[in-house]
């Protein structure tokens, strides 16, 4: 009797390990949502910095490298933690623009999967970007 | 009042001097001595005609049974919590789409599954080999006391498990989601209640 139970504590367990291990995905996978992740929130503080709202007159950058300190807004990464390339800037007009990065895995998977936000553009492959726009009150 | 240690030795010398039991017996009642105690106190002492009179095993308390037993009650403990927890979170991915913030919990289960199930299952394997090596290890007092305390635990957490099935019932949350997460956790408590049962079975028929 305690033979059985003992053997089905084991199966229990295994199976537990396995399918835990199967939905979370192995360290390799976990490194790369958690780059992704760095990604979308850098994305989002990048955006709020350029936008920097409250501050009169402010016309947007022309590039990443014009980007002048918000105050109350915290510095934010302006390059891609893994690759070191620079996220991508574009000024679409007078008062909005988009920032963009490439993520590591596509983006369209189930949200279960990856923890994006819901104001996040997918564009081809794995890219993704926010947009802002200077008159929207609701901007993020 | 005279302490037990007193009672003992009293029997001891009394049988020491040829005294029958009955005698003993009778001289203990008239000291205001309850049936039950006498019993206990006679019964430490074999049938024998043998003098002095031969002591029968008592229960022992050691340091290194404290230490293997609470090691090992201890790491089933934390990983029946931890199977628990991942099997239900693996109940709640099946049901709910958006569940990216449970993945750290079925992390840190797995992590404690990995190192906890072997441990506990050598340790308990060891246990029962030695068991049956040297039986005078079944006379452990901190190994009876630690092996109810487990039985205490899994009881209340099938009692508990019981009233939050019936209670999900009357409130009507119980939805196939929520059995499958009480059946998970009837299934862990009733296996560990069922092991120790078992084991306590076999020791009290030997």
């Amino acid at each position: 009797m305690n033979r059985v139970l003992l053997i089905g504590f084991c199966l229990m367990v295994a199976v537990a390990i396995g399918a835990g291990l199967w939905v979370v995905g192995g360290p390799g996978y976990a490194r790369m949502v958690e780059q992704d992740r760095q990604r979308v929130s850098d994305l989002g503080t990048l955006a709020d910095r350029i936008a920097c709202k409250g501050q009169s007159e402010r016309k947007l950058p022309e590039s990443l490298e014009d980007v002048a300190p918000c105050p109350g807004y915290q510095d934010s990464n302006q390059h891609d933690p893994v690759t070191n390339e620079p996220y991508r800037y574009t000024k679409l007009n007078l008062n909005s623009f988009e920032v963009c990065a490439e993520l590591a895995l596509d983006p369209k998977t189930p949200r279960r999967i990856l923890p994006f936000k819901n104001d996040l553009i997918l564009r081809g492959g794995n890219i993704v970007c926010i947009a802002r726009h200077e008159d929207d009150t609701q901007s993020d | 009042m005279a302490s037990r240690d007193e009672l003992s030795l009293f029997i001891r010398d009394a049988l020491t001097a040829g005294n029958s039991r009955a005698d003993i017996t009778a001289a203990l009642t008239d000291a205001g001595w309850s049936k039950t105690e006498i019993i206990d106190a006679l019964d430490a002492w074999a049938e024998t005609a043998f003098t002095p009179p031969v002591p029968r095993p008592v229960q022992t308390v050691s340091a290194r049974d404290f230490f293997i037993y609470a090691l090992t009650f201890g790491v089933l403990l934390v990983g029946a919590i931890n199977l628990v927890i991942v099997l239900q979170v693996l109940v709640d991915l099946l049901f709910e789409e958006d569940g990216y913030a449970v993945f750290g919990r079925i992390r840190f289960g797995v992590s404690v599954l990995i190192v906890a199930a072997p441990l506990y299952l050598w340790l308990t394997l060891r246990e029962r080999r030695r068991l049956a090596r040297d039986p005078a290890l079944h006379r452990s007092a901190i190994r009876k006391w630690l092996t109810y305390i487990a039985l205490l635990l899994a009881a209340g957490t099938l009692l508990g498990d019981l009233v939050a099935t019936i209670y999900a019932l009357l409130t009507g949350d119980l939805t196939a989601q929520f059995m499958l997460k009480a059946g998970i956790v009837g299934l862990v408590a009733g296996g560990i209640f069922l092991f120790y049962y078992n084991a306590i079975r076999q020791e009290d028929a030997e």
